[in-house]
């Protein structure tokens, strides 16, 4: 298993009041395989990448991600553990303004043992002519390549991605994730994926519905449908 | 309005910037402050002390008694007195130059204690008195008489008491004392001098000056010397005082003030920019421009208003101990201190239209769009400037791109951090110039080999023993420069006394006309050249031709063969009326003179070391203040904007050092170019000064230099600045937190 989630609890407390956020969550996946949770707007599927990302910690539970227990590391393994192994994708794309969409890529590869050429991944997002241009001048769906790039260029194990549709188009969703489709092809990098669009989950090997911090239903999709054809 | 809840609460969200923007309107509005009213009290209490006490427009030295005074008196219209003077050696190293006291003319002011009552009566310069341990109602034994001390005294022609006029600084055991008339008498010696105060108050004292030597002339009165009050060192280095004083208190605190608003204005620009969502909305509810207006302008205006009342009050405090202290050089009494209420409302508008007029239009500047542009918001935050589009960094690795990036971002930014830089540099250096420019006086003696200087009051034919030699020197002008006087001096050819060298070093034989590098300057004299003298006294004209210029700065002389000067200025020959020696000398009684050793001379520059010394010790604190304020103030300001992008470097996996690398050291480029640029700046600041020292007093000082040491200290000083402010914001990058990128999109 490559990713292997177990009894994952988390609260969060505000003054007196415990919020439980995740209530034991177990989950798995394959390495090289493409992961999509689905769930209600504060169900905790945010909380839950996060953790898995090594941004934040579980309460308790166990996470497994390619043999490491991210759970148990300390703030500077955490580090380590991002660095080399997890790539993110963000619905808002967070580029830095004030670099340009080559450089932006770089501040990824700047702290990379074997990062991907720049170049190279920015053709694989198509986005090789606008290597110059600053984030600003990019529409959203270009902004969400590069973000894409930006993730891959280090040749991550693992790609998150949370809601990277959710601010975009029809026709702009569908060619991020057919762009994402093509990476987990040719780079074999599993990627887990959070969205609020069903249709979505069509893609996927694997699909968590998330509801009150509970997984209360995980499918496994025996055939996935290419993303240039799904539809919504 | 309930939107000005929010200002304390703003202010304190970004205490740093606010802090850092009331410190320096502190700083600014204290230095004018302190400066301006101690430079107002001390020309004052100078105008006050020159007026009250009658302070002569000239003094003169005649080859023979003057018959009548009263009927020249009426003549000249002028009062004319005639004082009488000897110096009295109370002991090794301690000299006293006793005067009679005059009624007319240079009258004494009493600074403490009494007037003279009766004889056996003497009075003291408060200075002399405080170094050699004097105290009111001593006695002291000057030629077998005893004397009481009554009173500490100031004479308005002693202002600042020189022993002699060639001597830069007052020695420690020099001053002077006045007795009575009767009992100066009595001790049947001394010179006697005239000194004249022209009542025609609405003619130039100078041209009253030129004719009233005619009418002495036409009498048959020579004169053996002439000095008006204008060229009187002990006199008109109050009037250069009092320019250098008025100079910093002007140029100090505006470079402050302009760092200040510089500042503000960023500090101002950020918080529209940061809040443009928030003002679209409230036009979009129906505030009006001019609501919000006034709501901006609030930050400015109390930064400025706070500062200013801080600044200027605690810039009082000060002014009396300034004038206090400034009074132990210069000799006048302190008659109280007045404060000049304009100053002060200066003091404290200045800061209120400058924040005021910048935050105006800043506020101006950003609030031009339409509330539908306002809301939409955070448009400045991406906005690319020229400089970072054209900026072609492809060859360069990934941190040093990023940290040009990062400074290229807010020029206005770069141009505070540039600025502030060079200014705590500026103030650094100047104080460090100081320090150097007295060590070298200190070690730069290389042109004179003796130890004592006489100087006869007649003209003296003896020979001199082994290790002396004669020499004489008189005052000139030329005929260009009518201001800036020289002196001419004859002596020994192959002089063992004075050693001058030229450009490259190689001795100059004394036997020819060599003529002293400031006066070339000042005369734009090449070597070969003739140029017409004026001499002071008579205002004979003579022409000169110059053999070599001697590479040294330490006076304005034309030196010459002692023959060729008495031949040339009509002297007797075989006359001099000065010597160099290395020992003391054995001068028949009958003669007077007075010596000056150069030991003595030294000693003063020491002495007068240790205030400098707490001065530099004060602008090196201030510059360290100053510096670590505007680049903490700008380092936070950086971590602030850096937010979002520090907390993707953590969510990429970016170490705190890395981190800390690439956002706090992108200044480090910034903080050297801006203490590189201050250097040159520094020197022409000083150029001013030392300007404005040549015009009032006519002091050519040595080209300044600042000594490597100095340079590389600064520059330490600098970059611990730098580092403290690191350190102060590394908290502030260690508590950005990965859920800052998660939870905002930047674009
Ligand atoms: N730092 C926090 N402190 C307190 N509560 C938090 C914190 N982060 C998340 N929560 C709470 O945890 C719950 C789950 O949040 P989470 O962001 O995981 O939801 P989500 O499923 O991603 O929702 P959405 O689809 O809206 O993004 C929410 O109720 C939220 O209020
Ligand atoms: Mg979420």
């Amino acid at each position: 298993m490559f990713i292997d989630i177990s009894n994952l609890k988390k609260s969060y407390k505000s003054g007196v009041v415990i919020n439980e956020v995740l209530k034991g969550i177990g989950m798995k996946l394959e390495k090289g395989e493409i992961g999509v949770i689905l769930g209600p707007s504060g169900s905790g599927k945010s909380t839950l990448m996060n953790i898995l990302g090594g941004i934040d910690r579980g309460d308790s539970g166990r996470v497994i991600v390619d043999g490491i227990e991210v759970n148990n590391l300390n703030d500077d393994a955490l580090t380590d553990y991002r660095r080399g192994d997890i790539g993110f994708v963000f619905q808002f794309y967070n580029l830095v303004p004030n670099l340009t969409v080559g450089e932006n890529i770089e501040v990824v590869s700047n702290i990379s043992k074997s990062p991907l050429n720049t170049d190279e991944v920015l053709a694989a997002v198509e986005m090789q002519d606008k290597k110059h241009r600053f984030p600003r001048e990019l529409s959203g769906g270009e902004q969400q390549r590069v973000s894409l790039a930006r993730a891959i260029v280090k040749n991550p194990k693992l790609l998150l991605c949370d809601e990277p549709t959710g601010a975009l188009d029809y026709f702009t969703s569908r060619s991020i994730l057919l762009l994402l489709q093509q990476v987990n092809k040719k780079y074999g990098t599993t990627i887990l994926m959070i969205t609020h669009n069903a249709a979505i989950a069509a893609m996927a090997n694997r699909v968590f519905k998330l509801r009150s911090g509970e997984i209360v239903e995980a499918a496994v999709n025996q055939i996935t449908v290419p993303a240039e054809r799904i539809e919504w | 309005m309930v939107l000005n809840k929010r200002i304390k609460r703003v202010l304190l969200e970004n205490k740093a910037q606010y802090i850092g923007s009331i410190l320096l309107i502190i700083f600014s509005c204290f230095t004018f402050t302190l400066m301006s009213q101690f430079a107002g009290n001390f020309e004052r209490l100078a105008n006050e002390f020159q007026d009250g006490y009658v302070q002569e427009d000239a003094s003169f030295k005649t080859d023979k008694s003057i018959g009548n005074l009263q009927e020249l008196e009426s003549a000249a219209n002028a009062v004319i007195e005639e004082g009488m003077t000897f110096d009295f050696t109370v002991s090794e190293g301690e000299t006293l130059r006793i005067f009679s006291k005059n009624d007319r003319v240079n009258l004494p002011a009493i600074v403490d204690g009494k007037e003279l009552s009766g004889r056996g009566d003497i009075l003291l310069s408060p200075v002399f008195a405080a170094a050699n341990e004097y105290k009111i109602g001593d006695e002291l034994t000057i030629l077998d008489k005893s004397f009481t001390v009554v009173g500490f005294m100031a004479l308005p022609n002693y202002i600042y008491p020189l022993k002699s006029e060639e001597m830069m600084m007052p020695l420690p055991g020099f001053g002077t004392a006045v007795i009575s008339k009767e009992d100066f008498a009595a001790f049947e010696q001394g010179n006697s001098f005239f000194a004249v105060k022209f009542n025609n108050v609405d003619q130039n004292p100078r041209a009253q000056s030129i004719q009233f030597r005619e009418l002495l002339k036409s009498r048959g009165i020579d004169i053996v010397q002439w000095t008006d009050i204008e060229d009187n060192k002990r006199v008109n280095i109050v009037a250069a005082e009092v320019d250098i004083l008025n100079l910093v208190s002007k140029g100090v605190p505006t470079a402050i003030l302009l760092l200040a608003v510089i500042l503000i204005s960023n500090v101002i620009r950020r918080l529209i920019n940061r809040e443009s969502v928030i003002i679209g909305a409230l036009y979009a509810l129906g505030y009006r421009r001019k609501e919000i207006y006034r709501h901006y302008l609030t930050f400015p205006l109390l930064i400025a208003i706070i500062g200013g009342i801080i600044g200027t009050i605690l810039g009082v405090f000060p002014v009396r101990a300034m004038v206090s202290f400034m009074l132990t050089a210069f000799i006048m009494p302190l008659t109280g201190i007045e404060l000049n209420p304009i100053r002060m409302i200066i003091s404290f508008l200045l800061p209120i239209l400058f924040l005021g007029c910048s935050g105006y239009f800043i506020i101006r500047k950003e609030l031009r769009q339409s509330p539908v542009e306002l809301m939409r918001g955070n448009k400045e935050k991406s906005k690319v400037n020229f400089l970072e589009r054209v900026l072609k960094l492809e060859k360069l690795k990934f941190p040093t791109k990023f940290k040009i990036r990062e400074q290229l971002r807010s020029l206005s930014r770069l141009a505070f951090l540039l600025f502030g830089v060079a200014v705590a540099t500026m103030l650094l250096l100047w104080g460090f110039t100081l320090k150097s420019g007295f060590d070298n006086m200190l070690t730069d003696t290389g042109v004179y080999t003796f130890k004592y200087e006489y100087k006869f009051e007649d003209l003296r034919y003896e020979s001199l023993p082994a290790g002396a030699e004669p020499f004489s020197a008189s005052l000139f002008l030329s005929e260009a420069d009518a201001k800036n006087d020289f002196y001419v001096t004859g002596i020994m050819p192959d002089s063992a006394m004075v050693t001058l060298v030229d450009e490259s070093g190689a001795p100059l034989s004394t036997n020819q006309v060599v003529i002293t590098k400031p006066i070339a300057n000042q005369l734009k004299l090449k070597q070969g050249d003739t140029v017409d003298i004026v001499r002071k006294l008579d205002g004979h004209i003579f022409s000169v031709r110059i053999d070599s210029i001697a590479e040294t700065y330490v006076g304005k002389f034309i030196f010459m063969p002692l023959k060729d000067f008495n031949q040339k200025f009509e002297m007797p020959e075989g006359s001099y009326m000065e010597a160099f020696s290395n020992e003391l000398l054995d001068i028949p009684e009958n003669q007077s003179y007075s010596v000056v050793s150069l030991d003595d001379k030294l000693a003063a520059v020491r002495e007068a070391l240790a205030p400098t010394q707490s001065m530099i010790g004060g602008l090196a604190t201030i510059a360290f203040i100053i510096g670590t304020i505007v680049i903490y103030v700008v380092t936070s300001l950086i971590v602030e904007e850096n937010r979002n992008i520090i907390s993707l470097m953590k969510i990429f996996g970016y170490r705190k050092k890395e981190i800390n690398s690439l956002i706090l050291n992108s200044s480090t480029i910034v903080v050297v170019i801006g203490y590189i640029i201050g250097i040159p700046l520094t020197f022409a600041g000083i150029g001013v000064l030392v300007q404005s020292m040549e015009d009032s007093v006519g002091l050519t000082l040595p080209p300044l230099r600042i000594d490597l040491p100095y340079i590389l200290i600064g520059f330490i000083v600098v970059m611990l600045t730098y580092e403290l402010s690191k350190l102060l914001c590394r908290k502030k990058v260690n508590t950005v937190s990965m859920s800052e990128a998660l939870k905002s999109g930047m674009e």
